[in-house]
């Protein structure tokens, strides 16, 4: 389990400042959600986490500075699942779940026999042991979505950068990939940073969010302290409602009785 | 519990023997075609006479054994070198690109030898006498001086320093250095049909002076490219993703474009700009045993040796005593070959 820290991150590209400022520490185990409208800086952030780009300030994880370590390192200390993973055609899921050892391997080295046995572990832990020989690319969403933790499980970070993992994904089935990855979660005793749309959902599985708008994060906390009508107005728009259900907060944007 | 990987993602035993079979038997049978026959018997016994700890006897006139290995074994030996080589690097440079199109000379490579060469036979003195012959070395630097241009200009580009940049600089070097050797070869019009030949490449060998000159360029280059394989397969996911898995793409991009570049320009400078190898030999092996480079490059290693020398065959027996180029038989070939294969086959195109 990993401490991540962002200490006053910027991220400029010139033209935008995709990040301003941003501190903040996500607790061993925890699980953080960073919440906000398209083009609020999510994603740069994330990518700050497994060294993209970065203006100043400084991310560490485990009080070790990510931009300073050499890459081999880097990937041992924090796994990256992009919005929308590439999924090399006839690269079997086997050979992309090994994929994840890199980091493990000499440069140069082929895989060791500890490599297999941990590949075989991690597509066994999401059932998927049956798959090992199938075209990646040749998958459905939902199985593609359990390769890419597998292939994660198999990298042996202790943190995990998310980017809208579930985007792509009808409501039952993002409900199914966020359990999924509750459950790798805690039985890898893994901390999550992971960006999302869905602000109902993100109330229910993270332990901590942070809202961001244009490069600024403008609340951080527990889910119920945090996602409040008047910050969400402020931040989506002034349709948003928040309705409590069985304790836990549902966001919806409402349209305006008049014009219904 | 599974102990090893699953079968269909090895390089099968199989595959390698296979390959090395029809390596060796392209060269037994180019040894054994000419004007002058030579008996199948003979070919192999001399040949393993000369494996040590092995006296045979060959049964072979003094002549015969000259004929085969002053004559026919240095051009096979080439064409194996270079087959061999351009298939490697074909691979290669598609895996750094993740690009089925790209081929040894995507980065000006082919455009440099072109030019060095021409400038060498349209300027260069007068050289019958000279004890080292300055075209192959005006062909190996203008190769690699294409492709150093390309890279210069590929990380000038403020916006981004990726693989798609890369190739659009080479585009632009390639097409930049064909335009100035097409002009040169136009106003030397009398040395016009020596640099078109040269182009067109060819395996005529004076000996075995061209193997010692490529062999260790050859071995460094595919050593190289065998030992990156697997970090070619990293490279499938993009560079982004590469990254955060432990490679550093835009050096091991460099690195295996480089000793790909290397050994092209080595075997280019003897034999002129050979087409079509580098993109129908590792397309073949990847269309029946996957996209694995880990396959993909031992594999093309020897069917490219195997393509080359059965190419080179054709090019010297259809119009015998003169030559076809054998870029062109490569081609004429390879092409319909290759369709069948893409027709026939269930694996994979990109």
């Amino acid at each position: 389990m990993s401490v991540v820290e962002f200490e006053n991150v910027t991220v400029d590209y010139g033209a935008t400042v995709a990040v301003a400022d941003v501190t903040l520490r996500v607790e061993s185990g925890e699980w953080v959600g960073v919440l906000g409208p398209n083009g609020a800086g999510k994603s740069s952030l994330l990518r700050t986490v497994v060294a993209g780009p970065l203006t100043q300030g400084e991310v560490r994880v485990d009080d070790e500075v990510i931009h300073e370590a050499a890459v081999r390192r880097r990937a041992r200390l924090a796994a990256y699942v992009p919005q929308r993973p590439v999924f090399p055609k006839g690269m079997s899921v086997f050979d992309y779940v090994l994929l994840g050892r890199t980091s493990h391997m000499g440069p140069l080295a082929a895989e060791s026999a500890t490599d297999i046995r941990i590949v075989w572990d991690s597509l066994a832990s999401l059932d998927l042991v049956d798959f090992a020989e199938r075209d990646v690319s040749s998958l459905s969403g939902g199985e593609t979505q359990r390769v890419s933790m597998a292939r994660v499980i198999a990298q042996r970070a202790p943190v995990l950068v998310l980017d809208e993992a579930t985007a792509a994904l009808d409501v039952a089935r993002q409900h199914q990939v966020l359990e999924l990855i509750d459950e790798v979660r805690r039985d890898n005793e893994i901390t999550v940073v992971s960006a999302m749309h869905d602000l109902t959902a993100a109330a229910q599985f993270c332990d901590t969010v942070g809202v961001m708008d244009k490069g600024r994060l403008r609340g951080v906390g527990a889910p119920n302290d945090v996602l409040t009508e008047d910050l969400l107005r402020e931040v989506f728009e002034p349709t948003v409602r928040v309705i409590d259900v069985d304790g836990s907060r549902v966001i919806v944007s409402m349209r305006d009785k008049e014009r219904r | 519990m599974n102990a090893g990987r699953p079968a269909s993602t090895h390089l099968k035993w199989w595959w390698l023997a296979g390959a090395l079979g029809l390596l060796i038997a392209a060269v037994v049978a180019a040894a054994l075609v000419g004007p002058f026959p030579l008996s199948p018997g003979s070919v192999v016994r001399s040949g393993l006479d000369r494996l040590p700890f092995i006296d045979l006897g060959t049964g072979l006139s003094d002549r015969e054994e000259a004929i085969l290995w002053q004559i026919r074994m240095p051009r096979i030996m080439l064409g194996v070198l270079v087959g061999s080589m351009l298939s490697v690097a074909g691979s290669a440079y598609q895996g750094v690109f993740r690009n089925p199109l790209a081929d040894p000379y995507l980065l000006g490579a082919g455009a440099g030898a072109g030019l060095g060469a021409t400038l060498a036979i349209a300027y260069g003195p007068e050289t019958t006498n000279w004890i080292v012959d300055p075209l192959p070395l005006a062909a190996f630097v203008g190769a690699i001086v294409g492709v150093l241009l390309a890279y210069l200009l590929g990380y000038s580009v403020r916006s981004g320093r990726t693989a798609v940049t890369l190739i659009l600089a080479g585009v632009a070097v390639a097409a930049f250095l064909t335009a100035a050797q097409t002009f040169i070869q136009q106003r030397q019009s009398d040395t016009l049909r020596e640099v078109y030949g040269w182009i067109l490449g060819s395996l005529a060998t004076a000996g075995w002076g061209e193997v010692r000159l490529v062999l260790p360029y050859v071995v460094v280059s595919i050593v190289v490219v065998l030992a990156g394989r697997r970090l070619m397969d990293v490279l499938a996911v993009g560079d982004v993703e590469a990254s955060t898995l432990g490679i550093e793409p835009g050096k091991v991009r460099m690195v295996l474009v480089a000793f790909a570049t290397l050994g092209t320009a080595a075997v280019v400078a003897v034999s002129g700009l050979i087409g079509f190898v580098g993109i129908i030999v590792p397309h073949t092996v990847r269309l029946l045993t996957g996209a694995s480079y880990r396959i993909i490059v031992p594999l093309s290693i020897l069917l490219g040796g195997a393509f080359l020398v059965l190419a080179d065959v054709i090019a010297r027996t259809v119009q015998s005593p003169a030559e076809v180029p054998i870029g062109v038989v490569t081609a004429f070939v390879g092409a319909p070959f290759f369709a069948v294969v893409l027709r026939t086959s269930r694996g994979v195109v990109s």
